[in-house]
């Protein structure tokens, strides 16, 4: 028995108009954030500049020469701190909408690489940067998963592992990994002594 | 104008009514004039008027390709949630880059291009899994993906395939799969996968030599 070439030709051609159309919103509703939050972090950074320049109070008539110069560099300090704080969360918003660059998928691509070269240190340590710095990545609870079973199988620290696994647990995890999740989670608390490690379904 | 390049068409106007999920939904004004295109449109004219801001164009364009391209995706990754995913970040990229869109007649394999690399980043992340025991299940195997009367015998060949397929390195299999399975010409895999031709054949040789061993594939025609 063999299969023709190309083999779709005996695979379904049919299109699945569900899956386009809720695509297409999908891709309406992220579009329509980014342009929304774009001006607006652009207005923000405008307007961060403008109030720190502008509306600073001036210090207070004939002060001696050095009270002057400590005012000085204290108001200078305070008004780039203000200025960097401001201009660096409408930054950072800005950013959160833009899809490129794939820094999660360079953490866990070089996480695979640690483990398969058997450095699972390496690969805990890239995959807790994830969990740390990109949570709200929907593939943060993947990386957190895999870094709960290195905890508990490589590295023989359940109680992370316990950490770890209930923290993926809280962010939604794919639907066919909640079961494994579970069960793991089961297994790393008995490995650090629970006494009632708890159940999968809970 | 004529109806053919679609700037006043009177052939079949593609009028949407309020609910549609086609209807732009941004609330953007478009910096072009917004008319009605003809179903006839060539993509390379739908992509110029959607560079020029028309969201018309852009939903036609969409709507031409998304299918074809959910499909392919499918059967690449072999689960229908990651295929609505790829097609999503697909188009998201494609409209954010739609200027650097050298030659427009190429839309669909420039998008099936970024796709494929979506794809692959994907693959890779599910070794990671693989590599702590706990590999996502695929929700729609090639053996899922089955014409409905296929035989027994032809459905456990495939089911075979899909196995040994999501053994191999991401770079082979949607080699292979891009060659074997879609049917792509060797020059437009080695596009599609960013490499040389001579890197692609590589790639597609290693996967024959480990899939050859399970599942036999029809002789190719000369």
């Amino acid at each position: 028995m063999s299969l023709p070439r190309p083999v779709r030709t005996v695979l379904r051609d049919d299109a699945n108009d569900q899956a386009v159309v809720r695509t297409w919103v999908r891709l309406q509703k992220t579009r329509q954030a980014s342009r929304k939050v774009l001006p607006l972090a652009v207005a923000g950074l405008v307007l961060a500049g403008l109030t720190a320049v502008v509306c600073w109070p001036e210090p207070s008539p004939a002060p001696s020469a050095s009270v002057l110069l400590a005012r000085g560099r204290q108001q200078t300090t305070t008004r780039a701190q203000t200025t960097r704080v401001l201009s660096t969360q409408v930054v950072a918003d800005a950013r959160s909408v833009r899809p490129p660059p794939d820094v999660v998928g360079a953490l866990l691509d070089a996480a695979a690489e640690a483990l398969r070269t058997g450095h699972p240190e390496r690969a805990e340590a890239l995959l807790s940067e994830v969990a740390r710095h990109h949570e709200g990545d929907p593939r943060a609870p993947t990386a957190l998963i895999a870094l709960g079973r290195i905890q508990l199988d490589a590295l023989h620290r359940p109680a992370d592992a316990v950490v770890s696994l209930t923290h993926a647990l809280e962010l939604n995890p794919p639907e066919d990994l909640v079961v494994s999740t579970w069960k793991s989670l089961e297994e790393a608390r008995r490995a650090a002594g629970e006494r009632d490690p708890g159940s999968f379904p809970p | 104008m004529d109806g053919q390049n679609g700037r006043k068409s009177t052939v079949e106007p593609l009028e949407e009514a309020d609910d549609s999920p086609w209807k732009d939904t941004v609330g953007q004004p478009a910096r072009a004039e917004v008319v009605h295109l003809a179903n006839g449109v060539e993509t390379a004219e739908l992509v110029v008027r959607a560079r020029a801001g028309d969201v018309g164009a852009e939903s036609l364009l969409y709507r031409r390709h998304a299918g074809d391209l959910v499909r392919v995706v499918t059967r690449l990754t072999r689960s229908a949630t990651a295929a609505e995913d790829v097609v999503h970040d697909t188009f998201l990229l494609v409209f954010e880059r739609l200027k650097q869109l050298r030659e427009p007649h190429q839309f669909r394999a420039w998008a099936l291009s970024i796709a494929v690399s979506l794809v692959r980043k994907r693959l890779r992340r599910q070794k990671l899994l693989e590599w702590v025991g706990l590999e996502a299940l695929a929700s729609e195997p090639l053996e899922a993906q089955a014409r409905d009367g296929l035989s027994v015998e032809a459905r456990g060949e495939l089911a075979v395939l899909d196995a040994v397929l999501n053994r191999l390195p991401a770079n082979q299999r949607l080699a292979w799969a891009l060659r074997h399975i879609e049917g792509e010409k060797l020059d437009d895999v080695a596009l599609l996968l960013g490499r040389s031709l001579a890197t692609t054949k590589r790639y597609i040789a290693a996967a024959e030599r480990r899939i050859g061993v399970h599942v036999q594939l029809d002789r190719e025609a000369p």
